[in-house]
């Protein structure tokens, strides 16, 4: 509402005719817009806002996010439109918008629910204020709390024996080939046989039984592995890349966790794009044990995103350039690339052991498993969650 | 497993204070019926009819300056009460969405009632005999029913109808328009009204400003009068009105894009529009006026309020002396003064009713027709009235009266409860302390006893001790702590001794002391303290 040509006219008026009521008219109407002028610019200045919610959360759960908004300041906020910008994967619709009220030194609070059904590094916010006068005298205001960072892991799916094979004999998981014994984990005691050393004589059982036993250690195998996940977008077919590559990522999640969870060192090595420094390539996380390290590898993994970079076998050698013998590689990946096998052996020969996921469905699985069941490669082809099963 | 980060904290452009979190979250009562908000129900009608008011009380005031034997008073009250009483029906109507017929019967039957009772009420200053006496004239000369102040009431109440039913549906247009130029349209429209009223307002106001009885028409400044205020009210109810105009307009967006609005955004909205309209009011009634320099005035002003609060300062003085010496004033008598006599003035004489041509029962028969008439439309417009208003639910505000005056009568309850619990609680019981600081001259005079007095003289010695740092320990006695004491004040043991045999006596024992020991004491006790001092 323009009340300036009003004003004007009704203070000349009242100049001209002495009228009393026309300068009470004029003192009102001025007064009126000077307050409205004041209030408006200092409306904002006392609004302070919180975000309350979990900085992560795993895939499947509910958050609940708390928006404050309080009033701090002197004048009244007479209506604040809210208008919270969400991501569509958590929250439907995008946005979380409320109209409020508050008095000075008033509170109130908001709570909108975010359905975490999809991995990801989302943003929460930002967060638009937009004020305004009684009579639309003064400008309307508005102001914009800038988005918070919301991490959603990607799906663990509990997996209780893996099968995973490693060369080295000092290991924590014990495994049904028993060629490397580990002399931490005393098993019993056995009748000598001709050929073993004198050092796995246990005395004190010979003397008790008044005949020679050998100490038995339980085999065991180390598990210093590393998952390989292909998001090269090139090498998914157009038609199912969305799904095999969140399933690869599932499945990298899921391994990650149980051999974590087992005490064993994993790393992390992601052909793809990060979401957060959008930065395209290989992403390399060294094998490290521990809880903290887990939640590292699923942030990465929620993060990752599938891009359009170099060829997947190119970046064999670099990322298991560090893998010492007997480590493990378990490589995730759409199908089958050009020199994939070859690849494949070449890490074989450095006495470094692969497994491959296969997770397109589209993708000629069979002949693939055939020719790496000839170097003696595992394979397996994992098209959906269920697929995981077969380490359950 | 689950990383929760404490707080996102964000402050906007303003200071940094933790949030309470003890809320309950917004929106979180939208699946409960929403209370009946009167604030909203009442608000609007109230300005409407206050801007009616306000228009037809200018024109009322003008016809009283013009015509100096007629009195409109009663049609301004009648005007608010019937505006008001009309626009709570229309809101009625609407919320019931009764859009057919039956609103034209109700308005029909409230326009009639309200004519009917017009006419009563144009005897409010004329007197209850008038009526009666022109009641009988009714008979004879039906037109005279329709006398003057009669129609003027009529035209005067018509037209604030009208102009009240403009009004209120032109914010029930912005309310159902359905986009932003059907807004905007609405909007103009209002503005349009408003003007016109105060246009009319002010042709009102003006009209009392010409001095008739000279040849030609010349501004006569005449004193600040209720006229003077009425556009001013005028524009301030506009502006609430205009205020409310905007609030649709927010509504009617926000509503489209479903956006959850608090429902008492529009309590708030009418209770701090008025509160700021009226802030600003006042504040403007404080400003000087007139065709003068308004610095000048402003400085007059300026001195006269600083005038006043010295009035003020010096009337609090003068009050608070007056009070210190009432009970002076009893010792004199003070006359009453008698009420002056009032002058007996003689009855008015009522004058008999004319005497009727023909015989006495045709007069009869002509007066019962007439009254029989009468009676049957006013039951026939009641019962209309009664009947429709009940149908709409209209009630409400009475209900709304009686819950306010409930819980203003619970609020009232509940403050007597207070100050009862307030001032039958049992005092605590005041722990007996030793006086921290030494003890000056109104707490010996307040020790009236002897004994009490004794009882000091040693409690003050223990805090001079205390403070030349020889504190009496709690599990001491008073012997043992002379003896503590004694190498501290060289050479006043026996002092020591007997301020401290008289302090035991004082405070186990029933015994008296003379006057002579007591100053005695007092002497021994300033003794020791004199010593403790010089430590």
């Amino acid at each position: 509402m323009n009340l300036a040509p009003i004003l004007i006219a009704v203070v000349v008026i009242a100049f001209f005719t002495g009228s009393d009521s026309l300068f009470y008219l004029a003192y009102v109407l001025g007064g009126i817009w000077l307050v409205s002028f004041i209030w408006m610019r200092q409306a904002l200045t006392g609004l302070q806002t919180e975000r309350r919610f979990p900085a992560r959360a795993f895939h499947g759960e509910q958050v609940t996010a708390e928006l404050l908004v309080a009033n701090r300041g002197r004048w009244p906020i007479l209506w604040l439109n809210l208008h919270e910008s969400l991501p569509i994967a958590l929250h439907s619709p995008n946005f979380e918008r409320r109209v409020v009220s508050l008095a000075p030194g008033e509170k109130t609070r908001l709570d909108y629910q975010l359905k975490c059904q999809r991995r990801g590094y989302y943003m929460l916010g930002p967060l638009s204020l937009h004020t305004g006068d009684f009579f639309n005298l003064a400008r309307e205001r508005d102001a914009t709390v800038t988005a918070m960072p919301f991490i959603v892991y990607p799906r663990v799916v509990p997996l209780r024996q893996l099968g995973l094979a490693s060369q080295l004999p000092f290991g924590d998981l014990s495994t049904q080939q028993r060629i490397f014994e580990d002399p931490s984990r005393f098993f019993g005691v056995r009748d000598y046989q001709p050929g073993d050393g004198l050092r796995q004589i246990s005395w004190k059982s010979t003397a008790r039984a008044e005949h020679l036993l050998v100490k038995r250690f339980q085999p065991a195998i180390a598990l210093n592995t590393l998952i390989l996940l292909n998001l090269n977008v090139e090498e998914y077919a157009l038609r199912s890349r969305a799904m095999a590559g969140e399933i690869g990522i599932v499945v990298a999640a899921s391994f990650a966790a149980h051999l974590i969870e087992k005490r064993q060192p994993v790393g992390l090595a992601v052909l793809g794009m990060d979401a957060v420094t959008e930065q395209v390539g290989l992403q390399v996380i060294a094998p490290v044990r521990g809880r903290d390290h887990l939640m590292r590898l699923l942030e990465t993994l929620a993060r990752a995103e599938l891009a359009s970079t170099h060829p997947f076998v190119e970046t064999l050698d670099q990322a298991s350039a560090k893998l010492g013998w007997g480590s493990t590689v378990v490589i995730i990946t759409p199908g089958e690339s050009p020199h994939l096998v070859e690849a494949l052996l070449q890490l074989r020969r450095r006495g470094v052991q692969a497994q491959l996921i296969v997770t397109d469905p589209l993708a000629a699985f069979q002949d693939l498993r055939g020719r790496l069941e000839q170097i003696g490669i595992p394979a397996f082809w994992v098209t959906q969650e269920k697929d995981l099963d077969v380490w359950r | 497993m689950r990383h929760d980060e404490p707080m996102h904290y964000t402050p906007v452009l303003a200071a940094d204070q933790p949030l309470d979190d003890s809320l309950p979250p917004e929106g979180a009562d939208r699946e409960k019926e929403p209370p009946r908000d009167w604030a909203a129900l009442i608000f609007r009608p109230l300005i409407i009819s206050g801007m009616v008011t306000c228009v037809a009380a200018g024109w009322i005031m003008s016809l009283e300056f013009l015509l100096p034997n007629w009195r409109g008073d009663y049609l301004i009250a009648l005007v608010a009460v019937v505006t008001l009483e009309m626009l709570l029906m229309e809101q009625q109507l609407r919320k019931r969405r009764i859009w057919i017929a039956e609103p034209w019967q109700i308005r029909l039957a409230q326009m009639g009632l309200i004519l009917l009772l017009l006419k009563p009420a144009t005897y409010i200053q004329r007197g209850w005999l008038a009526l009666f006496t022109d009641g009988q004239l009714w008979l004879r000369q039906p037109t005279a029913f329709f006398d003057g102040d009669y129609i003027i009431g009529m035209v005067v109440l018509l037209l604030m109808w009208l102009l009240a039913m403009d009004i209120a549906g032109q914010l029930m247009a912005i309310q159902d328009a359905f986009n932003a130029a059907e807004r905007e349209a609405g909007l103009s429209a209002l503005k349009e009204r408003f003007m016109f009223g105060a246009l009319v307002l002010l042709a009102a106001v003006g009209a009392q400003r010409i001095d008739y009885s000279a040849i030609g028409l010349h501004v006569r400044l005449s004193p600040a009068t209720a006229v003077t205020w009425l556009p001013l009210v005028y524009v301030g109810l506009g502006l609430l009105l205009f205020g409310q105009a905007r609030l649709e307009i927010l509504l009617s967006g926000w509503q489209r894009d479903q956006i959850p609005v608090p429902p008492m955004l529009a309590r708030r909205w009418a209770g701090w529009g008025a509160l700021f309209v009226l802030g600003v009011m006042v504040v403007a009634l404080l400003m000087p006026a007139g065709d003068t320099v308004l610095g000048f005035y402003l400085l007059l002003w300026l001195i006269s309020l600083a005038a006043l609060i010295g009035q003020v300062f010096v009337f609090i003085l003068f009050m608070l002396l007056g009070l210190l010496l009432s009970p002076c004033l009893a010792l004199f008598k003070v006359q009453q003064m008698m009420p002056p006599l009032q002058p007996q003035l003689p009855s008015a004489m009522i004058e008999p009713p004319p005497s009727e041509t023909g015989p006495a029962w045709l007069f009869y028969l002509k007066m019962a027709v007439f009254w029989i008439v009468v009676v049957v439309s006013v039951t026939l417009l009641v019962r209309i009235y009664l009947r429709e208003r009940r149908s709409v639910g209209g009630w409400g505000i009475w209900r709304g009266l009686v819950k306010m005056w409930q819980a203003l009568w619970a609020w009232l309850m509940g403050v007597k409860e207070r100050v009862t619990v307030r001032f039958n609680r049992p005092r605590a019981a005041q722990p007996i302390t030793l006086p921290e600081a030494e003890p000056g001259w109104w707490q010996f005079w307040e020790a009236r006893s002897a004994r009490e007095r004794v009882r000091r003289f040693y409690l003050a010695l223990l805090q001079r001790a205390w403070q030349a740092g020889h504190p009496r320990r709690p599990d001491q006695t008073p012997s043992e702590y002379a003896a503590a004491l004694k190498p501290h004040v060289p050479g006043d043991e026996s002092a020591l001794d007997a301020l401290t045999s008289a302090f035991v006596q004082a405070r186990y024992s029933r015994r008296d002391f003379h006057p002579d020991e007591v100053g005695w004491l007092r002497q021994v006790w300033q003794k020791l303290q004199a010593r403790l001092r010089r430590g």
